[in-house]
């Protein structure tokens, strides 16, 4: 799952970046609002992070340019504009959810788990295709009887699985919802994850579909 | 000491009429009185006059009596007797040798108001009246003349107090529209329908409140402002400790230490930026002679290892040897936050010089950088509190400038931004006139 947060504040950016990656989130930190713009552009990132206050592009103008090109991707405002008018609009500019610094980053990280499970058109807390459960927020997979724990990128791995059961990924795609910019990516970092997860869930879990990528297998 | 207005004009409009009305009563029942028992003797005069042409007669005389007690020319209460001499059996207390004139005499019993008209050759005629009824008469009379007067005093005793109460009306109301006052935000008095006498009063009062409505907006600003400056380092200091939690290792932890160093580091220089514009704000300790040009190298060498640091060449420009009378602390103040501001935003290899100088109106302590300048429509904000340039990297409190124009205020001088001439750069001007 790929973060993109918007920050001018050089350290909370250094912090929230910190604790998102802890969570086992690519994360992709700019601090203004033009190169916001032109990395929202790109598509790559699920979930995004803005600030309002942000020198060159106002947070609330480049939340409405995201929204007027069609990215659906969910929006999380932080700010310290607490007024409810501030809330209201930055709302109805399209954003999903609207957090006041000082903020508690286990309710940013509860919040951005809220917003991207409903993004995926699900309300219950736990992901699953049937066979396997996810659980975002403790970051443990059952399947069967067998509850396990998932390292960071192992989760990640199959949280970006899980979120749309029956479709293939492909290797770069898979890549890019796990690692943020500034990660080296081994080029069978893929294949060891997955290793690493049938290992602890069975092999059964991912099916490899030859030539085109991974899936888990849709609920019946 | 404390002195109701309307009691006192009461007290004294009261007793001022009072006094007077006492004088007028006294005076007028006594004339009244006077006049009442003149009036009664010219009725004995004229009685004996009328009653002369039957004096040789001393049966018509008694029946004069008579028809004097009966025919209500005088009511019998008046009890007036005649007598012709000689002739009428007078009685023993009048002898036979009175004088002719009036005159009172005492008959042992009661006193009486004796007439007598004509000598002892011709024949007397005498009228008596006694003086209890006179006197009785007269008071009545008097007391009479009284009745409007006696009446007129509760009126007026009402009246002024009505009249003093109805004049301070506005006054009472201007206090208790003023008890009602909201205290955080008082809203000026209307000044319509007031006396000219207090129009003055009022406007003052006005005049005060705009200027403690200008201060508590500011101040209210201010709080707000600081609260929400606040909010960023509070934020980073959360997640930076949050994050220490998390941490893998004892190595990540430490790596993790830092950054809330740094994060505690910049929320006590917030802290205290604040608590500097507070105390600047709030007043300053005694002007005495500063040597400028002392205070200037002492800053200098101060700042002298950031500058080398930054490869920033920092110096004097001292055009002629300054020294005014200032409060020394909010001096130093203005100059280092104005230093601080430039070194922050010259970049490296640039140059910060401070320059001191003085014409004729005054003495003039410059700083001077070679930075990337501000625009114009910026050049008054920055003295804003909180207030960041646009673009600048979000650092620091915003708060160093308007410290520094708040304590230039204070010292009655004035704090401006230039741009630099010729060069790109800002010019930091502090000016104080002289003898100020």
């Amino acid at each position: 799952m790929r973060i993109l947060l918007i920050e001018d504040d050089q350290m909370i950016g250094a912090a929230v970046s910190v604790a998102l990656k802890d969570a086992a989130y690519a994360v992709d930190w700019v601090k203004d609002g033009m190169t916001a713009c032109s990395v929202l552009e790109l598509g790559e990132h699920q979930a995004v992070l803005l600030d309002l206050g942000l020198p060159k592009r106002d947070g609330l103008e480049v939340l409405r340019l995201l929204r007027q090109r069609g990215n659906t991707a969910p929006v999380i405002v932080i700010t310290a504009r607490d007024g409810v008018g501030d809330r209201i609009k930055g709302l109805d500019y399209g954003a999903d959810d609207y957090l006041v610094k000082p903020f508690d980053v286990n309710e940013l990280l509860a919040r951005l788990r809220a917003v991207i499970r409903r993004q995926g058109g699900q309300a219950e807390p736990t992901l699953t295709n049937g066979k396997v459960m996810l659980d975002p927020a403790s970051h443990e997979a059952q399947s069967g009887n067998a509850v396990v724990m998932l390292s960071s990128r192992e989760f990640s791995l199959l949280h970006a699985l899980l979120l749309r059961p029956g479709a293939i990924l492909t290797r770069s795609e898979l890549e890019e919802r796990i690692y943020g910019w500034n990660e080296e990516v081994e080029s069978n970092a893929v294949d060891f994850l997955i290793h690493a997860v049938r290992k602890k869930l069975g092999a059964a879990v991912i099916k490899n579909v030859r030539g085109a990528g991974w899936m888990v297998e849709k609920s019946i | 000491m404390k002195r109701s207005l309307k009691r006192h004009l009461s007290l004294v409009l009261g007793s001022a009429i009072l006094i007077s009305g006492l004088v007028a009563t006294v005076a007028s029942f006594g004339l009244a009185y006077f006049e009442a028992k003149e009036l009664q003797d010219d009725m004995l005069r004229q009685i004996a006059i009328l009653s002369l042409g039957n004096s040789t007669d001393s049966a018509t005389s008694t029946s004069l009596q008579r028809d004097l007690n009966n025919d209500g020319i005088s009511d019998p209460e008046s009890r007036i007797m005649i007598f012709h001499l000689p002739g009428d059996t007078a009685h023993a207390w009048l002898q036979r040798d009175l004088s002719p004139g009036l005159r009172t005499m005492d008959t042992g019993t009661e006193r009486m108001r004796v007439f007598v008209r004509g000598g002892q050759l011709e024949g007397r005629t005498i009228v008596v009246q006694p003086t209890e009824v006179r006197d009785e008469i007269a008071i009545n009379s008097a007391l009479r003349t009284l009745i409007p007067l006696l009446l007129l005093l509760p009126i007026l005793a009402w009246l002024i107090l009505r009249i003093v109460r109805s004049e301070l009306a506005p006054i009472t109301q201007l206090s208790s529209s003023l008890d009602e006052q909201p205290a955080d935000r008082p809203q000026p008095i209307a000044d319509d329908g007031l006396p000219d006498e207090i129009t003055p009063f009022v406007h003052a009062i006005n005049r005060l409140l705009d200027r403690v409505n200008l201060l508590m907006g500011q101040q209210r600003r201010f709080i707000a402002d600081a609260a929400h400056e606040l909010r960023s380092p509070l934020t980073a200091l959360s997640v930076q400790a949050e994050n220490l939690m998390h941490a893998g290792s004892l190595d990540a932890m430490r790596e993790r230490v830092i950054p809330l160093q740094n994060g505690i580091e910049r929320a006590r220089q917030l802290t205290e930026q604040l608590l500097n514009l507070a105390r600047t704000q709030a007043g300053m300790n005694e002007n005495s002679e500063v040597n400028i040009s002392a205070m200037a190298r002492e800053l200098i060498a101060e700042y002298l290892p950031l500058a080398e640091a930054r490869h920033i060449d920092l110096g004097l420009d001292e055009i002629v040897p300054l020294s005014i009378r200032a409060a020394p602390d909010a001096l130093r103040l203005i100059l280092k936050n104005a230093l601080d501001n430039a070194m922050k935003y010259t970049q490296e290899g640039g140059e910060v010089t401070i320059r001191l100088l003085s014409d004729e109106s005054g003495a003039i302590i410059e700083i001077v950088d070679n930075g990337p300048g501000i625009p114009v429509s910026e050049s008054e904000r920055v003295f804003d509190s909180f207030y960041q340039m646009p673009g600048s990297a979000g650092e620091g409190s915003g708060l160093g400038l308007a410290i520094a124009k708040e304590a230039a205020i204070r010292l009655g001088g004035v704090l401006s931004l230039h741009e630099r001439q010729g060069n790109s750069g800002l010019v930091l001007r502090y000016r104080q006139a002289h003898d100020s």
